[in-house]
């Protein structure tokens, strides 16, 4: 029997996003790279059309994923859960239309469930359980569906049909992220269409499944036959139960992008080396004059010592919320009816610095000003608006790419195979890092500074172009397949109580020692953490599709714990497994062992401490 | 195993007396004195070599970039056992061996490898010691070498960040990481340290790279507390655990001194004892290894350095002048099929294991990697064995006896002398160059050196030696005719003082460019408008991001080079199938090849751009031939013309 010892008296709260309208607008001071998406409020039903009883707002969900079509709720707002029986089945629509769309999303699917997005209720990405399928194809989970025409011949009704580029799907239970990109077709005066629909981009658990997939016409089951330039969103309801939350959206229109009126340039040359922009009042203009552009390259032959003002009018056709983002090497700062917007300034790479600004239709006073000392050049100034796509504001130069190089990659043969590289983990360059991958295909990685499993994927090994093709940055590896993160701390630590914050940064306390190669030719890990030798070994068991890891310490030093999870929330679901916040599960192979679940602030941690009497703890992850 | 190696010497020794009396009066070359050999290397095994070491057992351990060791049985044979001793490790650039482990620097740590089991598979991967790192992927890390107490030697590259940067702790450093596991900093001014070890004094030198704050190639001999030249180093001399105290901000380039001169004002500056000017002895110096007996008494004590570019292993004799190193860099053995990154003398020292990689940067040699074996046929070429300080010159030895009439003829040799630039840019051109007068020739009676006695010592200069006069007693010219000698010291005892060095303020001549051919201002016929404009950049491993182009006829176009690489680069247009010819004139430009921005004066060449710093662009303006055809461009920067090219199609629009 485990005992699950909860401290702390603060409820467990599944963290949702329901509440306040979000009108898109800066909550804090982090600089935006876009502008925000629009929540879709999930308080009530209030933002679909009225459907049948099998749609309804919780609190909570979970799911054990090992029983079919098995999902349960706890009462609350945050979640929108479809539940069908025999007499409640209805597909469910947004209230409002969309036209070009980009949409995020999360959903849970049970086991065997099926569901799917139809885009302007037309155009379906599908919701299914296709976990640990090998070759997905247009029904699995990320599929662009077939179309259907009774009309033809029996065996060739379902046509097109879009597999995603791979399987990206997490186990049942789990929340699966989608973002879509999605462009409407467009139509002639007429009414004839012109352009079909096109998915520029699918991306499932952070995997580009779909990009630039031209769609013919409404996907099998779509709500409408016709096409039109608008429809509304639909979740399919008649399939099975599945639940979604997080739901946000940006939509796009063609129509009212910025347009500068009356651009002129002046030119100026410095005599020193400079590291910030000048004081334009001191310096002669050298040269000046009309321009439609802002490739100042072609303006003078000097690209060192430089400086240009541009200025004119921003003609805006559609009021609201713009985001400005100018990127340059070196400085360049913003100005709109000459208040600075971006400041940008600097001698610095070629660096981005965004800007928010309210601004009404009309004429607005624009003023660029830009340096270049030497060494690297450029200036580029994009923008977002209202429900306008960011973009540059005038054509840049015409950008030249390099053939993408023959991927190089890895894959374990009858042993495993150890790679030593950089590895971004929760955007964050990792220097000290190894990924194991498996013969059994599944595969990980570990930050040996802190003796943290940081990833865990299933499938195909890793892509090591970067290392080993030419040389230059990044120099990372990439894992091949969708990729289950894990919230980094140190292999073990010493807390003062059991209610210390668990520390994550690399610091003295922690040295990686070696790894030994077992007889399986698995790394063994060995690290000394306040004076105790720990063992960390991982392994497989491909008849659950885990990855079970064994920590261990050879003489146990008072207070020593480790964090075995860390995440939004950790439940348990059902045979012995917890879900540590949607994301992944986590299972404890030794019954007897003791876990502690505590809450911290927004997080619950699962930690186990070391004595004597238990100096080894071993449990399985599973995604 | 001996007997074998007996009669392959044998055999050769056969093969080269049958060579020897047919060609008994033609000019040798070297490969009769030293022969290369390419080892054979399973299909599969990208042996790019990082590191070698030979084990107890005589096995060849070979680190790769891949960062796999593998274990060569029986290198040299035609059936040689490669067997995968460990894998997954972090760019490893150095390897050694000592008792019964090896240890090899990964980018961020320290590591020992161990086989327990003996099953010729490392089970045990050990950190020795692990450091930081910023993760940019310009910080490599080299080693390790052994002290004679037991610790480890362990070099650490800069960064690139448009410039060489030390992004991280002791980046820049030579340190020493200790038996007890601390890391214990030796030296800095550091950038490209790939190649560091121990003199036969047991004293420590490093190879450097041309680069940013480094005019040329070099090598420098450090001890505790010195400073090689790049101050990026030099922004963790804080701490305290630094030796020496030197800040980065003491370093002032706006002054325009030399290095040298910099040493004279500043106690830690160390100034390198050997210059390898660059294009002529190399582009990027890397490993070297010590000659005790392996050639008889020849070149004892002498080092033997690779230069990865040019695919080609050059000889250095350095001497100690008023406690200063300094010495001599000559030709010694080229054409070896990839670039020279790794030195080794076999257990028996009868044959030096030479690693090659040239991944990232190219090489002559064409092959992406490579390991060969260099022996000695047990003759000498006719060569300058050293080139000496003396207090009123120079006294070069020879191999052989030369003929008297040539040796005592002044007019037999040449000797130039110049300096670099010590600045921040990348480089720096052949500087203050000035041909010394050779006012005396003293002659030793056997024939076997000279003194030369100059107008004039400039301290802290290159001095290009040059004797091509000389014939051997046997009619014989000198097999390499020149050296480079850099002057730290003169010797006590002369008649001459030595010379204040002269200013180097203007300097950055530009000759031999015909400006006609690198238009930089558009002409004002085209009233302000080109047909076309086209930006080309440069992209790492040595690449344009374009490989053809397509122009019409006449077409007037602005062309703008971006070098957004860490190296220099030009782009010089061509004639048709003239790219190679062109590149390789460009290498034979000498010490003259940098201040004309490696652009030989041929007809050959159409147009060009200058040598352009990493991070800078430059714009030229000219009219695509009138003659439809097939033309080429390509980067003659010394090393980058067989790869960095491209074509350029001159065809009329279709009607």
């Amino acid at each position: 029997m485990k005992k699950i010892l909860l401290f702390s008296s603060i409820c467990f709260l599944l963290a949702c996003r329901s509440g306040e309208e979000r009108a898109p607008s800066v909550e804090n001071d982090e600089p935006l790279s876009e502008l925000p998406f629009t929540d879709l409020l999930l308080e009530d039903l209030s933002a679909f059309r009225p459907t049948a009883d099998n749609w309804s707002i919780s609190g909570s969900v979970l799911s054990d994923h090992t029983e079919e079509k098995h999902l349960v709720t706890e009462a609350g707002k945050g979640v929108l859960v479809n539940q069908p029986d025999e007499n409640h089945f209805d597909n469910l629509f947004t209230n409002t239309e969309h036209g070009d769309l980009e949409l995020k999303l999360e959903a849970m699917i049970p086991k065997g469930s099926n569901s799917g997005i139809y885009l302007q209720g037309r155009y379906e990405i599908q919701l299914f359980d296709s976990w640990q399928k090998e070759t997905p194809g247009f029904s699995d989970c990320g599929g662009i569906y077939q179309r259907w025409d009774e009309s033809r011949p029996e065996g060739e009704r379902g046509f097109e049909g879009h597999p995603p580029v791979k399987n990206a799907t997490k186990a049942p239970g789990l929340w699966q992220e989608l973002h879509i990109i999605f462009r409407a077709p467009r139509f002639d005066a007429a009414g004839n269409k012109v352009q079909n629909a096109v998915f520029e981009k699918v991306i499932l658990n952070d995997v580009l499944i779909h990009e630039m997939v031209e769609v013919t016409g409404p996907t099998r089951a779509a709500a409408f036959l016709d096409e039109a330039p608008t429809g509304p969103l639909m979740i399919q309801g008649d399939h099975g139960p599945v639940a979604l939350r997080n739901i946000s959206y940006k939509r796009y229109f063609d129509t009212s992008k910025l347009t500068l009126k009356d651009l002129r340039y002046q030119y100026f040359e410095i005599d020193g080396p400079i590291t910030e922009l000048p004081d334009f009042n001191a310096l002669q203009v050298v040269k000046e004059g009309a321009t439609d552009s802002l490739v100042y390259q072609t303006l003078s032959e000097r690209n060192e010592r430089v400086a240009y003002i541009f200025s004119g009018q921003l003609d805006v056709a559609k009021k609201g919320d713009y985001l400005f983002t100018v990127f340059s090497d070196d400085g360049s700062q913003l100005f709109i009816h000459d208040a600075l917007l971006i400041d940008n300034d600097g001698k610095h790479d070629y660096e981005p610095k965004s800007g928010l600004i309210h601004l009404s239709e009309g004429l607005h006073d624009f003023k660029l000003t830009y340096f270049n000392n030497n060494w690297g050049q450029g200036l580029t100034l994009f923008y977002e608006g209202p429900e306008i796509r960011s973009q540059p504001l005038v054509s840049r130069l015409l950008e030249k790419k390099a053939a993408e190089p023959t991927p190089i990659t890895l894959e374990p043969g009858e042993s495993p195979e150890m790679v030593r590289s950089f590895l971004m983990h929760g955007g964050k360059k990792l220097t000290h890092t190894i990924s194991v991958g498996d013969p059994t295909g599944l595969h990980y990685s570990v930050d040996l500074r802190r003796g943290s499993p940081l990833q865990v994927w299933r499938g195909k090994f890793a892509d090591v172009t970067e290392m080993l093709h030419n040389r230059g940055q990044p120099q990372l590896l990439h894992p091949m397949e969708m990729t289950v993160h894990l919230e980094a701390g140190l292999l073990a630590a010493v807390m003062d109580n059991v209610e210390s914050p668990y520390p994550t940064q690399y610091g003295p306390s922690l040295h990686f020692l070696a790894y030994d190669i077992d007889e399986m030719d698995r790394p063994v890990f060995s690290y000394l953490v306040n004076d105790a030798t720990l063992t960390d070994r991982y392994g497989t068991d491909t008849t659950h599709g885990e990855i079970q890891r064994t920590i261990s310490v050879d003489s146990p030093v008072a207070n020593l714990y480790t964090r075995l999870a860390s995440g939004e929330y950790i439940k348990a679901v059902g045979n012995g497994y917890f879900s540590v916040g949607g994301r992944y599960y986590i299972r404890l192979l030794d019954t007897k062992a003791e876990p502690l679940i505590r809450s911290m602030v927004g997080r619950e941690e699962m930690l186990f401490s070391f004595t004597e009497n238990s100096r080894k703890i071993a449990y399985a992850i599973l995604w | 195993m001996k007997q074998i190696r007996i009669s392959r010497v044998l055999c050769l020794f056969m093969i080269l007396w049958i060579v020897g009396i047919v060609n008994s009066f033609a000019q040798p070359t070297v490969d009769q004195f030293f022969q290369k050999e390419i080892l054979q290397i399973p299909e599969g095994i990208a042996l790019e070599v990082g590191g070698l070491a030979f084990d107890d057992a005589g096995n060849l351990g070979v680190a790769t970039r891949k960062g796999e060791i593998w274990l060569i049985k029986n290198p040299s044979s035609a059936n040689p056992t490669y067997t995968r001793f460990a894998h997954g490790l972090h760019e490893p650039l150095g390897l050694n061996y000592r008792d019964g482990s090896f240890y090899c620097a990964q980018r961020g740590e320290l590591t020992r490898l161990t086989d327990k089991n003996a099953d010729g598979k490392a089970d045990r991967y050990e950190a020795i010691y692990s450091w930081d790192l910023a993760g940019n992927y310009h910080e490599y890390s080299y080693g390790p070498v052994f002290t004679p107490e037991g610790d480890m030697l362990v070099t650490l590259n800069l960064g690139w960040i448009g410039y060489g940067a030390s992004l991280s702790e002791w980046r820049g450093w030579l340190v020493k990481i200790t038996k007890e596991r601390k890391l214990e900093p030796i030296a800095t001014g550091l950038r490209s340290p790939a190649g560091f070890g121990y003199n036969k004094n047991g004293d420590i030198f490093y190879t450097e790279n041309q680069g940013d704050w480094v005019g040329s190639g070099r090598m420098t001999h450090l001890e505790k507390g010195d400073f090689a030249g790049n101050p990026e180093g030099l922004k963790w001399t804080h701490r305290e655990a630094s030796p020496l105290t030197l800040k980065p901000e003491d370093i002032d380039d706006t002054r325009g001194l030399t290095l040298y001169e910099y040493a004279q004002e500043i106690e830690s500056i160390k100034p390198p004892s050997v210059w390898f000017p660059h294009g002529v002895m190399g582009i990027s110096t890397s490993d070297f290894i010590v000659v005790e007996d392996e050639f008889g008494e020849e070149f004892n004590g002498q080092l033997l350095v690779g230069d990865m570019g040019h695919s080609k292993i050059n000889r250095v004799s350095q001497e100690k002048v008023n406690d200063v190193y300094q010495g001599a860099c000559f030709p010694f053995v080229e054409g070896f099929s990839s670039g020279v990154l790794r030195l080794r003398w076999s257990p028996s020292h009868d044959a030096i294991y030479v690693g090659m990689t040239n991944r990232g940067w190219s090489s002559t040699g064409r092959a992406p990697f490579g390991l060969e074996r260099l022996t000695w046929s047990g003759q000498h070429p006719f060569e300058i064995k050293t080139i000496r300080a003396h207090p009123e010159g120079f006294l070069l030895e020879f191999t052989q006896q030369v003929d008297k009439t040539t040796l005592s003829d002044p007019a037999s040799y040449d000797i130039t002398d110049f300096t670099y630039q010590y600045h921040h840019f990348y480089g720096s051109p052949v500087t203050d160059k000035q041909t010394r007068a050779i006012q005396k020739v003293t002659i030793s009676d056997e024939g076997l050196s000279v003194v030369l006695h100059m107008d004039r010592i400039r301290k802290g200069y290159v001095y290009e030696v040059k004797a091509s006069g000389l014939r051997s007693t046997n009619g014989q010219a000198l097999l390499n005719d020149y050296g480079f000698y850099t002057y730290n010291e003169i010797p006590e005892g002369g008649s001459i003082t030595a010379a204040e060095s002269a200013s180097i303020a203007n300097t950055g001549l530009e000759k031999g460019l015909d400006p006609s051919k690198n238009l930089t201002e558009m002409p004002a016929s085209w009233n302000g408008a080109p047909d076309r404009e086209i930006i080309i950049r440069t992209l790492p491993g040595l690449k344009y991001d374009v490989s053809v182009l397509t122009l019409e006829p006449g077409q007037k176009i602005k062309l703008t080079l971006q070098n957004n690489d860490d190296m220099l680069h030009n782009f010089v247009i061509t004639m048709p199938d003239q790219a190679t010819a062109v590149g390789e004139a460009a290498l034979n430009l000498g010490l003259d090849g940098e201040a004309m921005n490696y652009v030989p004066d041929m007809e050959a060449v159409l147009y060009h751009t200058k040598v352009l710093q990493p991070e800078s662009s430059e714009s030229i303006y000219f009219s695509a031939p009138q003659e439809p055809g097939t033309y080429e461009f390509v980067c003659t920067f010394p090393g980058h013309h067989l790869t960095m090219r491209g074509k350029i199609q001159v065809e009329a629009t279709a009607l």
